[in-house]
């Protein structure tokens, strides 16, 4: 049943977006995290929102499905708004009981938050859903390079998390044998409540755990056979390269920034 | 003759000793070994009986407690000839799953020259060769785990390969292959033998030991017996004795001339068996 599912949730294509070099695209998104929470004005959530689009419809992801992914955090954007709505109280006060209250101000921020997060998710997904895992670590290492002074293992990191997003689809294959191994000799995964549940997985996750480690022993031992010996005078097949695709989207970004810095300051005023 | 490329000398091993257990018994007792350039030898022995030990002796991953082992004139006990050792010996395990480290074939057979530092134009060189020779090229950008037990095992090699070693040693490759996936990998090694390269088979199938130039038993840690398939097969006895069969054809041959029916022991393929048979059916 995991055989052909999707690492992460990456779009394979080939858009202008798709071949931007994976550094600037993390970058691009860190940058439009921090901007994203510069917005003042509602003229502000409309740029951001056009931005976006922009960027989806240049990306070929379809926007239905950039929207579900959403979905999984909806209760955690309600949440927030909620919180947000009755513990601020500024402005006018509309309604009061004990500590909570209903006020301008605080729904306003409600409502600053919801916007807030639902641009920032829809904004990140993008990153993954346009870049494949290991373009995203190669992306990490090359970035966080110069952290190799402060003696930072950057490409054992980097080594590593490629490594366990190599043997997810392994280990959730071996998942599926143990689960369909245990369910022929009765055990029951599906039934009782959550905590129950969990308890019964308690029995797969032994064997997986053990098999895992055997795997990463066996792993080493291969590494090892192959002169693997850290990042040390190695070289790399693949080398990122920034394209002349990746100062247009630089340039997009400083209009962008731009824009919001002008909401911020002189619209949000 | 030529220098081999792996020498053996009375080597003797044994696994370090856990802690509040008794000594390991000996994994290797005295072994000797050589293998030439080109050759295609095959070890055999049953589970237990050290020869995957033998096969991590060539690539240091394990080094001897006493003897030596030479890899191409070097000495395996030498610190510094670690990683040339284990670039001239490559090393294919048992598992396909466990020795793929990345998520692209091709990045995974550049895996080891990456490491050796090959400059980047001839990395794509020696990737695309590598996999041409174990004829994966078309699935150079698939997933490992889409690919089937023998592909995945033929990218194996073809990692090893990348590496432009002077001999391959694969340590049990089609145990956990189905018998597609054994055939397929079997294709693979017989080729590379064609291609000239020296290739050492640690197996428990005696039909792909036949396939080989030489075959070497080893039991309890010591070789019984070395000499081409036929010299080896004829010793059915001694064979079965180290707890292995005979091909089933040499097996039916045995047993043919135990109920008195006069085949020769050079009837070892089916074509050569059908040869004999046939005249003496004639005759009655």
């Amino acid at each position: 049943m995991f055989k052909n599912m999707t690492l992460g949730q990456y779009f394979p294509g080939n858009s202008p977006i798709h071949r931007l070099d994976p550094r600037t695209k993390l970058l691009a998104t860190v940058a439009y995290i921090v901007l994203i929470f510069l917005v003042k004005t509602f003229w502000g959530y409309l740029g951001v929102l056009a931005f976006l689009g922009v960027v989806v419809a240049l990306s070929g992801v379809r926007f239905g499905y950039v929207v579900k992914g959403l979905k999984p955090l909806l209760f955690i954007i309600l949440f927030t708004m909620v919180i947000n709505a009755f513990f601020t109280s500024s402005g006018t006060v509309y309604w009061q009981w004990k500590f909570l209250s209903l006020s301008s101000g605080g729904i306003l921020l409600a409502v600053h938050m919801a916007l807030r997060l639902t641009f920032l998710v829809l904004g990140t997904q993008l990153l993954t859903l346009t870049t494949p895992p290991l373009m995203l670590t190669d992306a990490i290492e090359s970035l966080l390079k110069p952290l190799k002074a402060i003696k930072l293992p950057v490409h054992e990191l980097a080594m590593m998390m490629s490594i366990a997003l190599r043997f997810i689809p392994t280990l959730m294959e071996e998942t599926d044998k143990l689960m369909k191994a245990q369910a022929s000799r009765g055990a029951d995964f599906e039934s009782g409540n959550l905590f129950r549940r969990a308890k019964n997985m308690v029995p797969l996750l032994v064997p997986l755990f053990v098999s895992a480690f055997r795997r990463a022993d066996e792993l080493a031992l291969a590494m090892e056979a192959r002169c693997y010996r850290g990042g040390e005078g190695r070289t790399r097949l693949k080398v990122l390269r920034f394209t002349r695709l990746d100062a247009y989207a630089l340039i997009a970004m400083l209009v962008f920034t731009a824009f919001l810095l002008v909401d911020f300051f002189v619209l949000g005023k | 003759m030529e220098e081999p490329i792996v020498k053996i000398e009375q080597l003797t091993y044994r696994y370090p000793q856990a802690e509040g257990e008794d000594v390991q018994p000996l994994a290797l007792d005295g072994v000797n070994l050589q293998v030439y350039p080109g050759e295609f030898v095959a070890v055999v022995g049953h589970n237990g009986s050290g020869k995957s030990t033998l096969a991590r002796q060539i690539n240091a991953l394990l080094l001897p407690e006493a003897g030596v082992v030479w890899v191409k004139g070097m000495r395996t006990d030498e610190e510094e000839n670690l990683w040339e050792i284990r670039r001239t010996a490559g090393m294919v395990f048992q598992n396909p799953d466990n020795q793929l480290v990345a998520n692209v074939v091709e990045d995974d057979v550049a895996f080891g020259p990456e490491n050796i530092g090959v400059p980047r134009a001839q990395l794509r060189v020696r990737v695309d060769e590598a996999l041409a020779a174990v004829k994966m090229s078309q699935f150079a950008d698939k997933a490992p785990h889409m690919l089937s037990g023998g592909q995945k095992q033929r990218v194996a090699i073809a990692g090893v390969l990348a590496l432009r070693p002077d001999i391959v040693v694969m340590d049990e490759p089609t145990a956990m292959l189905d018998p597609e996936g054994r055939r397929e990998v079997m294709q693979v090694i017989l080729d590379l033998k064609a291609q000239g390269i020296t290739v050492l088979l640690i197996t428990h199938f005696m039909e792909e030991a036949a396939r080989a130039d030489r075959v070497v038993v080893i039991d309890n840690a010591k070789m019984i017996t070395q000499g081409t398939p036929r010299e080896v097969f004829r010793q059915r006895d001694m064979l079965m004795a180290c707890g292995l069969t005979i091909p089933a054809i040499n097996e039916l041959g045995a047993q043919l001339r135990q109920a008195g029916i006069p085949v020769s022991e050079d009837a070892d393929t089916v074509e050569r068996m059908a040869d004999e048979l046939c005249p003496l059916f004639l005759k009655k």
